[in-house]
């Protein structure tokens, strides 16, 4: 006799979605093409015609002015919509490629599952069947259940993208985009006024901007993108959309000028640098992807954001910080702050460091934000004043100083708080704070210090590494700079020289903090070459590969473990003061020279004399020739 | 004291950030002249040649391999080219697939270390570098991601133009 079980067919395989969260490019541009329109219809409206104008060439003038900023301001309120819309459409896309990964994982179950069982019934006696039968049937429902779930999955995508498409079509006339001007009530003005008498204080202003309607924020970032991007207490992705905005408006402005074979200014040149640079350091992730660890073709996303885009700031030098990683809901953030021969130019450079330190802190599916953060004036390189030394042209002379040191500590404190204000609670552990990490390389391990000395840092580790000292005449040992206690590590190369400039009293850039006798957690990090001032290239990548994986991997492992909560390796600190480790390298400095000196001279000496012996030799052939 | 050797070094540090001068020139044998030119040919040529063998030994989907140069550090003048990619859930145990990794890179004339802090293999060729970094599952016996970085060990220091006009090479294609 024949028995039937009949067994769920396999599920098929559930196609790629079309949009991905690479659709927030889009809304980007639609974003700063909103503000385009914002700004002219602003300065439409706030200006009149020429003064000398009178007369019916006045008022043509003004009757036209008045149209053309009722017009912008029509696409403005036009496009706001649509870019709220699709900023809508992105969060949804995100959601729904989660929902699409759950029930690929599901199909791969179920599938399995049926196989299995097919398996088990024709290797089956009489006496399974009953028990197989039910397993079948409870398998069918389940499976029913799944393709239930991918029918509601589809007419999802379908919504989203319905209402997408309706919001576009609700503003593509001239009548529906003056009709979207009428009815929009936000006051830009009376906004503006709110957030400037909250005083910078980012726990008010972050109450505050969640306060506000999803338009009124929309509004904002539209009509000041330059404002909220940079506004410590905003919420990050927020921030990353308003500076991804001017970001694209700098680019589009300056290349457009270029394309059209107008010369750009000098300012303008240096503003389309650093508008590069932070495009190129936006762009890491792209160009060195992470692997792809569910296997569905692309590569593991990265959730970059553009936290500081100030290209114009510290006299054109630029303010740029860059996450890799979402600082407001990684377990774990970092916060690099770089030093001497760093503006904004550097900031790909700096975002390369920090991506090393965010693969290696994700490597076993830790969340992690790492910041390269060059929110502050450092002292840097402007090759156009070379000859200008020591003055603001070079801008290497106020490296002998800490001024920049401590107007840095004062802005990075403040962004810190601003990390602070934004963190949202982890809904498995409730925890409401990242363990914040804030690693200080050269002279801003300097300005790291002096915004815990002199602003208490609100981090739960500071990390200082390549140290010219650990900022100002009042810190004399660990405690002096506030932490947490045992929360201060120190990574120092034996052969990086600009460790070697910390020193007791009150002078220079304040104490080694890599000394034993300051008190921090020293970690072990690879000496670095031994160099001589004929090649101080050498020194310089001593002092610049603390997170080399390659000529440093002790140092990026400790840095690694310290921004993931835990317990770096530990070394003695030095004992050696730092000074006689520079006046040490001085004094075998001169011998060396001496010695080259010596032989060069000995070498010269010796190829004189044989060539005089030659001469002479030669010379002795001809009389010989002369005499026969 | 400390101050005036802080001056002559920072003197010295930005003297050899100068002495970085762009160079886009060739010498006689019509060889680029630069260092970073130079290397990313030899670079470039190696990596494509490897790239194949490692597919073959270790198979999955292979992805990223963008060569391009950094400045490190910040605006010193010193380079590194890297490319760097990688493929997830290769067959096999970690210890068998880092074997095979290990077999291609020894084979291609690489010197292999097994160091115990952030790669699992370091390998080295003149100056090309390679580091293999895997990350394991949830069972710690198999790989959930193997990455792999192939770069300039010593730091490119005479040819800034060029690296910073270099833009990207895709090695994988």
């Amino acid at each position: 006799m024949t028995t039937t079980i009949l067994v769920p067919a396999h599920v098929p395989a559930i196609p790629e979605m079309t949009a991905t969260a690479e659709a927030a490019d889009v809304t980007t541009a639609l974003r700063s093409t909103a503000t385009a329109m914002s700004d002219v219809s602003e300065w439409m409206t706030a200006h009149g015609p020429p003064a000398d104008w009178t007369g019916d060439a006045s008022q043509a003038a003004d009757h036209a002015m008045t149209q053309v900023a009722k017009a912008t301001n029509a696409a403005r309120a036009a496009f706001t919509r649509v870019t709220t819309a699709c900023d809508k459409y992105v969060d949804r896309v995100v959601t729904l490629a989660a929902v699409r990964d759950g029930l690929v994982d599901d199909r791969l179950k179920r599938n399995g599952q049926i196989d299995d069982l097919v398996n088990r019934i024709n290797q089956s006696t009489a006496d399974d069947i009953a028990t197989l039968q039910g397993e079948a049937q409870a398998l069918q429902w389940q499976v029913d259940h799944l393709n239930d779930n991918i029918t509601k999955f589809w007419e999802d995508v379908t919504t989203a993208e319905d209402l997408l498409v309706a919001a576009f079509q609700a503003v593509d006339s001239t009548t529906e985009g003056q009709a979207a001007a009428d009815r929009d009530t936000t006051d830009i003005t009376a906004l503006r006024a709110e957030l400037t008498t909250l005083g910078g204080d980012p726990g008010a202003i972050h109450d505050w901007w969640t306060s506000l309607s999803p338009a009124e924020r929309e509004a904002l970032k539209i009509s000041d993108p330059d404002l909220i991007g940079n506004t410590n207490g905003i919420p990050t992705g927020d921030r990353d959309e308003a500076n991804r905005t001017s970001l694209d408006r700098d680019l589009d402005r300056l290349t457009a000028k270029q394309d059209a074979g107008e010369e750009l200014s000098k300012e303008e040149q240096r503003l389309l640098d650093r508008a590069r640079a932070a495009q190129t350091a936006t762009g890491i992730p792209d160009t060195q992807p992470l692997v792809d660890s569910d296997g569905d073709g692309v590569a593991d996303p990265v959730d970059v954001n553009l936290l500081v885009y100030q290209p114009g700031a510290f006299g054109g030098d630029g303010a740029v910080a860059v996450s890799y990683g979402d600082p407001d809901t990684a377990a774990n953030t970092a916060v690099i702050v770089p030093g001497i021969t760093n503006d904004g130019t550097s900031i790909a450079t700096q975002g390369a460091d920090a991506y090393e330190l965010y693969k290696n802190s994700i490597a076993n599916q830790e969340s992690a934000a790492t910041i390269a953060w060059m929110g502050y004036d450092a002292p840097s390189w402007n090759p156009e004043n070379a000859l200008d030394w020591p003055g603001d042209g070079l801008d290497m002379g106020s490296v002998i100083n800490e001024q920049k040191a401590e107007a840095g500590g004062r802005l990075l404190a403040d962004f810190v708080d601003g990390l602070r204000a934004t963190d949202t609670l982890d809904p498995d552990t409730g925890d409401a704070r990242s363990n914040l990490t804030v690693i200080g390389h050269s002279y801003g391990s300097t300005t790291a210090a002096h915004a815990a000395h002199d602003h208490g840092l609100d981090a739960d580790a500071l990390t200082l590494i390549g140290s010219p000292g650990a900022g100002g005449n009042d810190v004399n040992s660990v405690r002096g700079l506030g932490m947490p206690e045992g929360k201060v590590y120190v990574g120092a190369a034996d052969n990086d020289f600009v460790t070697w400039l910390g020193r007791d009293g009150n002078v220079g850039m304040g104490q080694d903090p890599a000394q034993a006798g300051f008190g921090a957690k020293v970690f072990p990090v690879a000496g670095g070459l031994e160099f001589h001032a004929d090649d101080l290239g050498q020194g310089v990548t001593n002092h610049t590969s603390y997170f080399d994986p390659k000529l440093n991997p002790e140092s990026l492992s400790n840095l690694t473990s310290i921004v993931q909560g835990d317990e770096p390796t530990l070394t003695g600190g030095r004992t050696q003061d730092a000074n006689d480790m520079a006046l040490e390298w001085a004094r075998d400095e001169v011998a060396h020279q001496v010695e080259q000196e010596v032989a060069t001279t000995l070498q010269e000496a010796t190829a004189v004399y044989n060539d005089s012996a030659d001469w002479v030799g030669d010379r002795v052939e001809d009389f010989k020739g002369l005499w026969p | 004291m400390t101050r005036i050797l802080f001056v002559a070094l920072a003197v010295g540090l930005a003297a050899s950030v100068a002495a970085c001068t762009p160079d886009g020139s060739t010498n006689a044998a019509g060889r680029p002249d630069n260092d970073a030119e130079v290397f990313k040919t030899e670079m470039d040529a190696f990596v494509r040649d490897t790239l194949p063998k490692l597919q073959a030994q270790v198979g999955g989907e292979w992805t990223g391999f963008q060569g391009r140069f950094f400045e490190k550090g910040g605006n010193t003048g010193q380079w590194e080219y890297t490319a760097e990619g990688g493929t997830s859930r290769p067959a096999g145990s970690a210890d068998e697939v880092l074997d095979k990794v290990e077999a291609v890179l020894i084979e291609q004339g690489m010197e292999i270390t097994r160091p115990d802090v952030i790669a699992d293999i370091t390998g080295r060729k003149a100056n090309i570098a390679v580091q293999v970094t895997r990350a394991l599952d949830a069972d710690v016996e198999s790989i959930s991601t193997l990455r792999v970085t192939f770069s300039s060990y010593d730091r490119l220091k005479s040819s800034d133009d060029f690296a910073e006009n270099a833009g990207m090479t895709d090695l994988l294609k």
